[in-house]
């Protein structure tokens, strides 16, 4: 398989604090990996790095084999990369339909999409993602679920090659994130998207992921298969704790 | 993004109306209603123009008075030495370079900053002009031929009805939307691909257009121009008042606030000319209580809200 995406020995320091050093590794076409790590070990701080919403301070990031830090993160969405937030970012005062809708016409594209074209994707997309029925809503009236639903949409909207979702289960119900846990089962079996998933809830991850990476202190400490992983010694003592 | 299929309505609309209004109403008004119709249908442009970039990114600008005042100062450098079409034409560039110009710099700051920030240009470049004029030994500038106040009347209501038109294809333009994304979440609108900066800095340069235009007409109408009058602050303020009574979402909004406040004051100030101002605010502190989201919003809300009633059983994920 060839490489979508190559982490290569990225590093981001604030001031005196290293916030990722020297993180390396590389996501293939159509995988879904996995990024774990306790709070504060730097995965939302590399998802930054990746979508261009912070330059990094060394190393370098590849998408398709075209160096992308430090540029614009409208641009690297246009590439093919889009993402959700930890803390949901949805347009609140815009309907579902419109907050979709900007994925499609801003998204990754060759040329602008005409009205109709428009039109018809953001229905499909809404369709897929079971928001159909609440299309003519504020975004802002959803519940926490909805607008998490509603961000996986806006970014697939976009059409994107890599979809980096950043802890889309935290703060859902066990119902709801099992929900949550379906619909990116069915995203990737339909579209085949390569998705890098940040994610506290670590039997969603063991379903979902193929791979995961585990950071600590901004640094990786380990990769490899699920059941390999939550195996490793160095994972057991930094992320689940001494006598995990 | 409904780019609706009632689009083409109120574009047609709006030319209907503004022919009715440039060609029916000098008939029936005198020239008291004339001078009246002129002044609202120039405070129509300047609304319509404000929103573009105030209404849909949320940026609220107090710059419109300094771009109100570089038109007329153009048109009336231009005055006699160019024609009369393409001195308003460089008066409603200028403006818009001038907003290209300023723009990058200070759409780089938002909220409260931006605002500050945008008075500050309008004083930096009304002082600029008047000490311009003073080292030339001139204080005002006088114009002698303007056209006449039916022909000013029926060029203000062509351009509030470009104005209109810009507000509403810029409102259900793929432009807009992107507008609408940035003034929602400015940083999640740059990771679903819009070039936030570019959008920002191309609505200031268009929201600019029309006031250089207006700035144009209003020294035709009093037939001279003094900077500490064209760039007064007090006009973007006003701008703004009419916006938030009447809600700046969509060209609408500001329309209907326009119309609200000049058919207000005007029907105030004959019935009660010593109470108009107080009863004015007391009217203003009301709409911004009672409808935050201002008149045409608040409408638009109550009507969805009794229609949404209607249909039981929609549920939230």
């Amino acid at each position: 398989m060839t490489a979508l995406l190559e982490v290569e020995a990225v590093g981001k320091v604030f001031g005196g604090l290293v916030a990722v050093s020297d993180v390396s590794f590389t996501l293939a076409q159509g995988e879904i990996v996995g990024l774990m790590g306790a709070n504060g070990a730097g995965k939302t701080t590399l998802f930054n790095l990746i979508s261009g919403a912070m330059a990094p301070t060394s190393g370098r990031v590849r998408f398709e084999g075209c160096a992308i830090e430090g540029r614009r993160p409208d641009e690297i969405c246009r590439r093919g990369i889009g993402r959700t937030f930890q803390i949901v970012k949805p347009f609140p005062g815009m309907t579902v339909a419109e907050n979709v809708a900007v994925g499609v016409l801003y998204g990754a594209r060759r040329r602008t999409p005409s009205a109709r074209e428009v039109a018809a994707e953001t229905d499909a997309v809404l369709a897929e993602m079971g928001l159909s029925a609440m299309r003519d809503k504020l975004a802002g009236e959803l519940t926490l679920a909805g607008r998490k639903r509603l961000e996986v949409a806006r970014a697939l909207a976009s059409r994107p090659k890599l979809l980096m979702l950043d802890e889309v289960m935290a703060g859902l119900t066990p119902i709801e994130a099992a929900g949550a846990l379906d619909m990116l089962r069915q995203v990737h079996e339909t579209r085949g998207t390569t998705m890098l998933v940040v994610e506290h809830n670590l039997r969603a991850m063991m379903q979902l992921c193929q791979r995961i990476v585990v950071m600590h202190h901004g640094e990786k400490i380990g990769e490899g298969p699920p059941e390999v992983v939550i195996r490793d010694e160095k994972v057991i003592q930094a992320y689940l704790g001494a006598q995990a | 993004m409904k780019a609706p299929s009632w689009f083409a309505g109120p574009i047609g609309g709006a030319l209907v109306v503004a022919l009715l209004a440039a060609f029916v109403v000098p008939g029936m008004a005198g020239d008291y209603g004339i001078e009246f119709a002129t002044t609202l249908v120039l405070w129509i442009a300047l609304v319509q123009s404000w929103v573009i970039l105030s209404g849909y990114t949320g940026y609220v600008s107090l710059g419109h008075a300094a771009f109100v005042g570089a038109g007329a100062y153009v048109f009336i450098l231009t005055w006699g030495a160019v024609p009369f079409w393409f001195g308003l034409v460089a008066a409603g560039f200028t403006s818009g370079l001038l907003a290209l110009i300023v723009g990058g710099p200070c759409l780089r700051v938002r909220g409260p900053y931006f605002v500050i920030l945008t008075l500050g240009v309008a004083e930096f470049v009304k002082y600029a002009v008047i000490n311009i004029e003073a080292s030339l030994g001139k204080f005002g500038r006088l114009m002698i031929g303007t056209p006449e106040p039916v022909d000013i009347y029926r060029m203000a209501v062509g351009l509030a009805a470009i104005a209109f038109v810009m507000a509403l294809v810029a409102r259900y333009s793929r432009f807009g939307v992107g507008l609408r994304a940035i003034r929602e979440n400015e940083v999640a609108a740059e990771m679903t691909g819009i070039r936030v900066r570019w959008l920002k800095v191309g609505a200031f340069g268009l929201s600019a257009l029309v006031p250089g235009v207006v700035g144009a007409l209003m020294i035709c109408r009093t037939g001279y121009f003094e900077p500490l009058q064209m760039f007064s602050p007090q006009l973007s303020l006003t701008i703004i008042t009419m916006c938030v009574a009447g809600g700046s979402d969509n060209p609408w909004g500001p329309l209907i606030g326009a119309l609200f406040l000049n058919i207000l004051s005007e029907l105030l100030w004959d019935s009660a000319p010593e109470l108009y101002t107080v009863i004015l605010g007391v009217v203003l502190v009301f709409v911004v209580l009672r409808m935050p989201e201002g008149i045409y919003g608040t409408a638009v809300k109550r009507l969805a809200r009794r229609s949404r009633k209607a249909v039981p059983g929609e549920t939230t994920p």
